[in-house]
């Protein structure tokens, strides 16, 4: 295990330092001058070449990429042109976010597909198969910006009961920063009023996020369990006159979950990817929304650092899943050892 | 199995309680969305620093100018310019500038606004280099005789100098303490300013999230008090989605909403609770020709297209009236505005007569139309101009590219070669200079400036230069129409609109005075809110 381990990290460097070379050298490709851009309407040539000089931008790219990872390895992913402070400033205030909707993202996945998943194999083409079946290819099949916009006008416009973006209401006053979760920040603060508000303010934004990825763990779940109820040895269960709630929940559950994780692992990735277009509509702060920016502005040292701790994050939870894979698993374990 | 069914009502059941608490729940806010006492202002785009001296954004000033205040000001909607925190007085040779601060105005720190003050802040503004500090570079030197008063003596005189202590983009007074304090590395507190305020202004910043919220509160000790009917808490709201934003004002969430791409501005026109203003501003919209490269250069190939441009259709049918057709490169309501400037009408016969003469009577060339991403304005403008010269034989090739990648290509002459584009200006300082001498000038080609249609006239330059430095106005203005004119004559650019300044706002948001030199800004002091 230890070995399979320093293995799958070794391989995870391996992966980061490609990523930061590739993603580095494209955004150079482009025939740019971020420096102009950054100036102002009506600054000077000096100004112009001032900035260009602060940001190493007037020096070749092998020595730029070279300025860079030096400060990586010493914690600094340089300063972000847009927001003119350290990318890590940048990322430290907006990671907390991201992570906060993906964690509410995924509880939403986990509650809802894999227990659908579950119900709708035990009674196969009844109703809430059914429905769910149908359900699930509507949510598959629309694409993000189309439901949060459906979802804001609804919920926002129409009814009126939660809020149309942001993470928290306009009359809220942030919490003292700790974690950087809101909901958790809040409740240190033993404020509950934020908290309900920044809860309620999850609500659209991680539906959306969630919505497909229900729908494939959902029918994962289902087919998974659908081939295990068909076994011998549930059948051999039944026949021993166990009941059919004990016979789900002792026999089919876990055997079914095991490939919903793995499922769940690569949804992360998804779900990653998918903020950047969520947090654009629901003027969520994270790090989709950064990205967006920088990459409009061309804000290099920006777009790498995001590229590097969103590869990052990939990574990890693969390997975190991996690992709960083998431990849930217990054919695995002998294996790995 | 009827114990599944069992589960499955529970889990229903359970479902649908997690459901219902939402419902009960009021949503938070709804009942704050009429607080009368609170502006809730959204933008679609994100401060980038509250540091007033150091960027040339569009969307930070929103915030400085509820903080800080200039030693100037403009006169309501104008471009006269007043004493604010300071009189001031410039001798007849144009080359001394005196302030005299006035009493008893103190920083949110206690700290008092001083002679020492003025010249530490305006030391600091040049020392950083960013911002307005390419329009200080005349001040020569800089003395305080007395503790109120302030000279600074400059090498040449300028016409643009006393706009910088009075915009947009200007010398903001800061607390020298607050500035001391926080230095690191020889930063000026640039670092520290960021995210701190400390100004004389009638409000103080009481929290600051990027990207997502900044909150304005009164500040009480503010020097021109509190009577009247005033607003005690500003918030601006960042909402990059242009939907929500439109939302939360349609449903009275909030006041005022910026940075709203002007097809939806148009589409919420007589909406229930919603204005849009409707006021002649100084915004000029043009397409800068390319004008170094045959066939390009020869002024009758411009001429030609500049009367072969539909600017009715643009003006009554794109902008459904909102503007009115540009006369030259000053808009018509500003400082130095020469009526006698020649304006172009679309006139096809005359357009290709003049084609013929430069010697392309059936057109058969190729020109590029570049753009930035994300400005709405600006790809309708290509496709008229498409069409226009399709009329004259000439080829137009539409390509849009990131604001970064756009910036580069155009600021280089090689990659800009028969590249139009289109291009916006709104005055920094209240000079006619500030409109020609950026986009026309030789010295503002490349990255020195926006003559990115590489436009050179020595004529041209040589009477800009003449304006800027000349003290007597009658001079100085008569050098600037002369220029306007000699500009529109020879079309480097086609001066499409001057557009209305159309700015949807709630109907309860009173006292909101338009001056262009103060763009996507609000004077928050002078606003109320009357109830609903």
């Amino acid at each position: 295990m230890l070995r399979y381990l320093l293995k799958r990290i070794l391989s995870l460097i391996a992966v980061l330092v490609g990523m930061s070379v590739l993603t580095f050298w494209l955004t150079h490709l482009i025939p740019a001058n971020p420096a102009r851009l950054m100036a102002g309407q009506q600054a000077s040539a000096e100004q112009v070449a001032e900035i260009a000089r602060k940001f190493h931008l007037d020096r070749p790219l092998v020595e730029q990429y070279f300025y860079y990872s030096k400060g990586v390895l010493q914690g600094d992913f340089g300063n972000s042109m847009t927001t003119r402070r350290p990318v890590l400033a940048d990322l430290e205030e907006f990671f907390p976010a991201t992570a906060e909707l993906t964690v509410a993202s995924l509880v939403i996945i986990l509650l809802l597909g894999v227990p659908s998943g579950l119900l709708a194999a035990a009674r196969r083409n009844g109703w809430f198969d059914r429905l769910n079946f149908a359900g699930s290819l509507v949510a598959v099949s629309m694409p993000a910006f189309w439901l949060g916009l459906l979802l804001q006008l609804y919920f926002y416009r129409y009814l009126d009961w939660l809020p149309v973006g942001g993470r928290l209401a306009i009359e809220d006053i942030e919490p003292d920063r700790v974690t950087g979760f809101l909901t958790v920040d809040s409740l240190l603060a033993g404020d509950l009023e934020t908290f309900r508000s920044a809860l309620l303010h999850l609500v659209l934004p991680s539906v959306t996020l969630a919505a497909g990825s229900v729908a494939i763990v959902f029918r994962m779940t289902r087919a998974s369990a659908g081939s295990v109820l068909r076994s011998t040895y549930v059948r051999a269960a039944r026949s021993r006159g166990i009941s059919e709630r004990a016979v789900m929940i002792r026999h089919v559950a876990p055997n079914a979950v095991l490939p919903a994780i793995t499922v769940i692992g690569l949804q992360i990735g998804v779900i990653i990817s998918g903020s950047v277009i969520v947090e654009s509509i629901f003027s969520w702060p994270g790090i989709g929304l950064y990205m967006v920016n920088a990459i409009k502005y061309l804000d290099y040292q920006a777009i790498v650092g995001v590229t590097i701790v969103v590869s990052a994050v990939f990574v990890l939870c693969n390997l975190l899943v991996d690992v709960l894979y083998i431990a849930v698993n217990p054919q695995m374990r002998g294996r790995m050892i | 199995m009827s114990s599944i069914a069992v589960n499955r009502r529970q889990t229903l059941a359970l479902l649908g309680g997690v459901a219902g608490g939402f419902i009960v729940a009021s949503r938070p806010g709804a009942a704050n969305a009429a607080k009368q006492d609170t502006l809730v202002v959204t933008s679609c785009a994100d401060a980038v620093t509250l540091d007033p001296q150091s960027s040339f954004d569009g969307q930070s000033p929103l915030i400085w100018r509820g903080v800080y205040e200039n030693l100037l000001a403009y006169k309501g909607s104008s471009q006269e310019i007043v004493p604010h925190l300071a009189d001031y007085e410039i001798s007849s040779d144009g080359l001394l500038y005196t302030f005299t601060v006035k009493e008893g105005i103190k920083f949110t720190d206690g700290e008092p606004l001083d002679a020492a003050a003025v010249k530490f802040n305006i030391e600091r503004q040049k020392a950083i280099n960013l911002g307005i500090a390419f329009a200080l570079t005349p001040i020569a030197s800089m003395e305080t005789p007395d503790e109120r008063t302030v000279v600074l003596k400059l090498s040449a005189p300028s016409d643009g100098l006393l706009s910088a202590f009075a915009g947009m983009y200007s010398v903001y007074m800061i607390s020298p303490k607050a500035i001391r304090d926080n230095e690191k590395d020889g930063d000026w507190a640039q670092a520290w300013l960021r995210e701190n305020m400390v100004g004389t202004g009638p409000y103080k910043l009481r929290k600051y999230v990027q990207s997502q919220q900044a909150v304005l509160e009164r500040n009480e000790a503010y020097w021109r008090g509190w009577d009247g009917e005033h607003i005690d808490n500003v918030v601006i709201r960042y909402v990059k989605d242009a939907n929500s934003a439109r939302l939360l004002l349609e449903r009275g969430d909030s006041d005022i909403a910026l940075f709203l791409p002007d097809d939806m501005v148009e589409a919420m026109n007589d909406e229930g609770g919603v204005l849009v203003t409707d006021i002649p501003s100084p915004v000029q919209y043009c397409v800068v020709l390319p004008a170094n490269v045959a066939p390009m250069n020869d002024v009758r190939v411009r001429q030609a297209i500049a009367y072969s441009f539909d600017y009715e259709g643009l003006i009554n049918n794109m902008l459904r009236g909102h503007a009115k057709q540009a006369r030259g490169p000053v808009p018509s309501g500003f400082i130095g505005f020469n009526p006698q400037t020649k304006q172009y009408k679309r006139d096809i016969p005359k357009a290709k007569e003049l084609l013929a003469a430069a010697g392309f009577p059936d057109g058969g060339f190729t020109l590029k139309y570049t753009y930035e991403t994300g400005y709405w304005w600006k790809r309708p403008v290509g496709e008229l101009l498409q069409s226009s010269l399709k009329e004259l034989g000439i080829g137009l090739e539409i390509m849009e590219l990131s604001p970064a990648a756009w910036s580069g290509m155009m600021s280089n002459p090689e990659t800009a070669k028969l590249a139009c584009f289109g291009f916006l200006w709104s005055p920094t300082l209240a000079t006619p200079y500030d409109y020609m001498w950026s986009m026309f000038d030789t010295a503002a080609q490349g990255a020195a400036g926006y003559n990115w249609g590489y436009y050179s006239n020595p004529e041209v330059d040589k009477l800009l230069a003449q304006g800027t430095s000349e003290p007597d106005e009658a001079k100085r203005m008569a050098s600037y129409a002369k220029a306007q004119e000699l500009i529109a004559e020879e079309a480097p650019a086609l001066f499409l609109y001057e557009k209305n300044y159309r700015l949807p706002m709630n109907r309860n948001v009173e006292g909101f005075v338009f001056n262009g030199v103060w763009f996507e800004t609000f004077d928050f002091y002078s606003l109320t809110k009357k109830g609903a």
